[in-house]
């Protein structure tokens, strides 16, 4: 019988909850973006970032029992635009996916947007491969009207996904700032 | 706001939408049930359809506070139909949550255990055991291989730089490898042979797998490869002779078995699923519920609203009926109920409907007939009053019913009050009527079928005699339903015969015996002359005084006869507009300097209008009136006579009325009634006839006279004589002669 009182508490909990994190809907600054830079090279812009993840204990425990975490990394060049919001010019999102390999005890990351897969023994290693973001190349200078280049800017940020959770998850992952991972957004300019 | 509201109004009040809403719920929840079940399809829509129920219990529950709303407040205004809408809702709420609460909880109970005993101890621990038996069935073929590697690595130990890329490929073919690299232990690559001809660059080890092979000089372990499938890498050092500084790493890949392969594959997507659903039990069993909350909370709030819509619908002709009953109550028939459904509530208002048009039907009939009483009871009251008798009726138990102006007029009662009163009350009304209340009881109780009796009416007026004739009323069933009295003022009339009679009496008096008066006067006076100087003294003075005698007698006799034959004349009126005050002031001033020492008093109102009268009637009414007084207040010292003249009005006739007041004896009440009438006198003196002539001068001037003694004393004559119909337009009315 308390079980199931418990049980209920928590439906109204799940109910109630949703509304308080809705409202809020801001990101824990659990991810930081420590360094990004644009770099011009053959008329290509490319990312060089440097990120930091620091998992809150629940999505640790997650990725150990074998549920698959995706991390998007975010960069949009945008023109600014008076009164209203800024006109997007393009945008690219960079998805890798973490996973705990049981039988091998690695754990493999692996990049969604190229298909590559890569195993580490550790997750700082994995962690580590995914933060460090090396001539990602974004786009072509072409693609960006010359007369008035200046007026451009770009921003990333890198966030957990939340899409990708499994469904139960996805419930509590709503209730619980701890799955609320991401970082704020980085200007950069061109 | 008001518009949301009026809109949730009217959403709540129809049907389809409602039940559109609904279908479209139930279509929701089972996505939502599907999409727990973490199907790939549905997954990403799960937190759609949550928030699209959560928005659809809103708006149930929206629909329902507006119908629990409006239930309260025509439950507080005691609106028709409230409180049998509330009964219903309540007991159709109660029959929804009650067993669907029983399921819930039992469901949630089961709910609870299922997903508990999927996982098994046993069952994990068998996973475990798997895990571990695919790693050791692996080890040996990873020492076989690191063993394997190892002999490559001794044979290119002192290979020259140039022959490094030939020997690789032929090792690697000769070991089966996929990929061999040759890479300084700084992990920058001198040579490599790979069996993916896409491959451009070979695949790097692990920092972790260079410091452990700079460390052990070996590494040799399992490693995911792709989408699924196992590799088995292997580092080695390579000891160089030749260059004993610079050490060199042979890192190779291999690959599994494919049956092998498959098998350990199955085994870790098994374990790594069964691991996931542990760490998930919790939040699973929160999603389970979740969505069986929200079918139960979806299915009850329908529920609940289905109880609000079809409560409303059974009550919507019991409404109409008792609002159908209110308005006859109030006695409206005219209202239009409409009929709703064809079920038995239906034909129940269509059969309420039928029955408040018959009854306005009959209620109309009703007032037609009612109006027709009416009709006829005001021509009845019509010809009732235009009657000159006076009609009264009485129902069994002696209580007046009906009684025309005649017989207020007669009675001088109004008898338009006296109506309900029981015969007996009557009394009440006025002491006069004591005998006639006593003939009428005595012959009603009598029972007699038809029965008339003269009553004589005592009042300070003098007498009426009422003719009053009664009959039984009876009822359709030969019943004695009341009675009906008739009664006749004969007073008029009776004065009318004692006077026709009177005048006829003088008449003949005049006629037979003023005739033979002269003769006896002449024989007298011959007899006198012839005989008186013949006789002797005493005869001649027994002559002298009896022809004298005779003489003074038949003079007496002559003016009597005079006076009779002057009461039976009936002389033609001179009729003209007189002021009567005038003519009174000039009566007065005979008298005014009489030798009796009577104190006269005058008293005349201001703005009396002329009378139309003959002048020389109304001076002898005046002088006989006064003589009257005169003689009345002979014996007492003090006498006074006041003489009033003033407007009066009387059965709203505008009349003049001359008062005759004496400080005298007053009338006797023996003579109250005949004072009129001629040889009716308290006096030694005089004819009698001078108040008959009185009256016989007003009522040639259709006027009335009643003698009244006064409270302090003394008799007071009245006279009223109409106005002149050049004062007033009242000349023709009737008059009602008093006495």
């Amino acid at each position: 019988m308390t079980g199931l009182v418990r049980v209920l508490c928590k439906v109204c909990l799940l109910w109630v909850s949703p509304l308080l994190v809705f409202s809020g809907n801001t990101m824990a600054d659990e991810f930081v973006i420590n360094s990004a830079e644009l770099v011009l090279t053959e008329k290509v812009y490319q990312l060089n970032a440097r990120i930091e993840f620091d998992f809150s204990k629940d999505v640790l425990a997650a990725i150990e029992n074998g549920v698959p975490m995706v991390i998007e990394t975010e960069i949009e060049f945008l023109k600014p635009r008076n009164y209203i919001w800024d006109e997007e010019v393009a945008s690219l999102e960079q998805r890798y996916q973490l996973q705990y390999h049981a039988l091998t005890e690695q754990y493999i990351v692996r990049n969604l947007n190229s298909g590559a897969q890569y195993t580490y023994f550790s997750l700082t290693a994995a962690l580590q491969k995914i933060g460090n973001i090396d001539h990602l190349p974004l786009i072509d200078e072409k693609l960006l009207s010359d007369r008035d280049k200046e007026n451009y800017y770009a921003r990333v940020r890198t966030h957990l996904g939340f899409e990708n959770l499994p469904v139960p998850l996805k419930l509590n992952a709503l209730i619980s700032r701890s799955w609320w991972l991401g970082s704020e957004w980085i200007e950069l300019d061109l | 706001m008001s518009r949301v509201i009026s809109a949730l109004k009217r959403v709540s009040d129809s049907f389809f939408p409602v039940l559109a809403m609904g279908l479209f719920l139930v279509l929701s929840l089972s996505l939502l049930s599907t999409a727990t079940e973490n199907s790939i399809q549905f997954g990403r829509m799960h937190l759609a359809l949550v928030v699209i129920n959560a928005l659809g219990l809103i708006v149930l529950v929206g629909l329902i506070g507006v119908n629990f709303i409006r239930l309260i407040r025509n439950y507080n205004r005691n609106v028709v139909g409230s409180r049998l809408t509330a009964r219903l809702v309540f007991i159709f709420v109660i029959l929804a949550v009650a067993p669907v609460s029983v399921v819930y909880y039992f469901s949630l109970g089961f709910l609870q255990r299922g997903i508990d005993s999927w996982f098994d101890v046993r069952v994990e621990q068998a996973m475990e055991n798997a895990l571990e038996l695919s790693r050791s069935s692996l080890d040996m073929r990873i020492r076989e291989l690191l063993k394997q590697t190892r002999d490559m690595a001794d044979s290119l130990a002192d290979a020259p730089e140039a022959t490094v890329m030939l020997n690789l490929s032929d090792l690697r073919h000769e070991g089966n490898a996929y990929e061999l690299t040759l890479m300084t232990d700084g992990g920058r690559i001198i040579a490599s042979s790979t069996d993916d001809t896409t491959a451009i660059i070979p695949s790097k080890p692990d920092e972790v797998i260079l410091s452990q092979v700079r460390q052990n000089k070996s590494y040799a372990g399992l490693a995911p490869s792709g989408d699924f499938g196992l590799q088995i890498r292997v580092a080695v050092a390579i000891d160089s002779l030749v260059v004993p500084t610079q050490q060199r790493i042979l890192y190779a890949l291999y690959p599994i078995a494919d049956r092998i392969s498959s098998l350990a594959d199955s085994v870790q997507s098994a374990y790594g699923q069964h691991k996931e659903l542990i760490y998930l039990r919790e939040p699973l069993k929160n999603s389970f519920t979740l969505t069986l909350s929200l079918v139960l909370l979806v299915s009850l709030l329908t529920a609940i609203w289905a109880a609000f819509f079809s409560a409303q619908r059974l009550v919507a002709p019991v409404r109409l009926l008792a609002v159908g009953t209110r308005a006859v109550a109030a006695g409206n028939y005219d209202k239009k109920l409409p009929v709703t459904s064809n079920d038995e509530l239906g034909s129940l208002v269509q059969s309420f409907s039928e029955m408040t048009n018959k009854i306005s039907l009959a209620r109309d009939e009703a007032n037609k007939s009612k109006e027709q009483v009416e009709r006829e009871r005001a021509y009845l009251k019509a010809v009732l009053g235009r009657l000159s008798s006076g009609v009264i009726t009485l129902d069994d138990e002696l209580t007046i019913r009906v009684a025309n102006s005649t017989a207020s007029q007669i009675l001088e009662v109004d008898m338009d009050r006296a109506v309900g009163v029981r015969l007996k009350a009557l009394q009440g009304y006025g002491v006069h009527l004591r005998d006639f209340i006593d003939v009428l009881k005595r012959n009603l109780i009598m029972n007699q079928q038809d029965w008339s009796e003269e009553v004589t009416i005592s009042r300070k007026q003098g007498n009426k005699i009422l003719m009053c004739r009664g009959a039984i009323l009876h009822s359709d069933e030969n019943e004695r339903a009341g009675y009906v009295v008739v009664f006749d003022d004969v007073t008029r009339l009776v004065h009318a015969q004692r006077e026709a009679a009177w005048g006829e009496v003088a008449r003949r008096l005049a006629h037979e015996i003023k005739n033979p008066l002269t003769p006896i006067q002449l024989s007298a006076e011959r007899l006198r002359r012839k005989y008186l100087s013949t006789m002797s003294p005493e005869d001649a003075e027994v002559l002298d005084r009896s022809t004298h005698t005779i003489v003074q007698q038949v003079e007496s006799m002559k003016e009597m006869v005079k006076a009779f034959s002057e009461y039976a004349r009936v002389p033609k009126l001179q009729l003209q507009s007189l002021k009567i005050e005038a003519l009174v002031n000039e009566v007065l001033d005979l008298y005014r300097d009489d030798e009796f020492g009577i104190k006269f008093t005058l008293a005349i109102d201001e703005n009396v209008p002329d009378v139309e009268a003959d002048a020389g009637r109304i001076r002898q009414l005046l002088h006989n009136l006064i003589k009257n007084s005169i003689e009345s207040t002979r014996k007492r010292t003090d006498a006074k006579i006041t003489i009033s003249v003033s407007n009066a009005q009387h059965l709203g006739q505008h009349l003049v009325e001359l008062r005759v007041v004496d400080n005298g004896p007053g009338i006797p009440d023996n003579m109250i009634d005949t004072l009129f009438e001629p040889y009716t006198t308290t006096k030694t003196k005089g004819g009698g006839l001078g108040l008959a002539v009185v009256k016989r001068i007003v009522e040639e001037h259709s006027g009335s006279v009643f003698a009244e003694n006064q409270h302090e004393g003394g008799a007071c004559v009245v006279v009223r004589l109409p106005v002149s119909t050049h004062d007033s337009g009242n000349s023709d009315a009737s008059l009602l002669v008093q006495a």
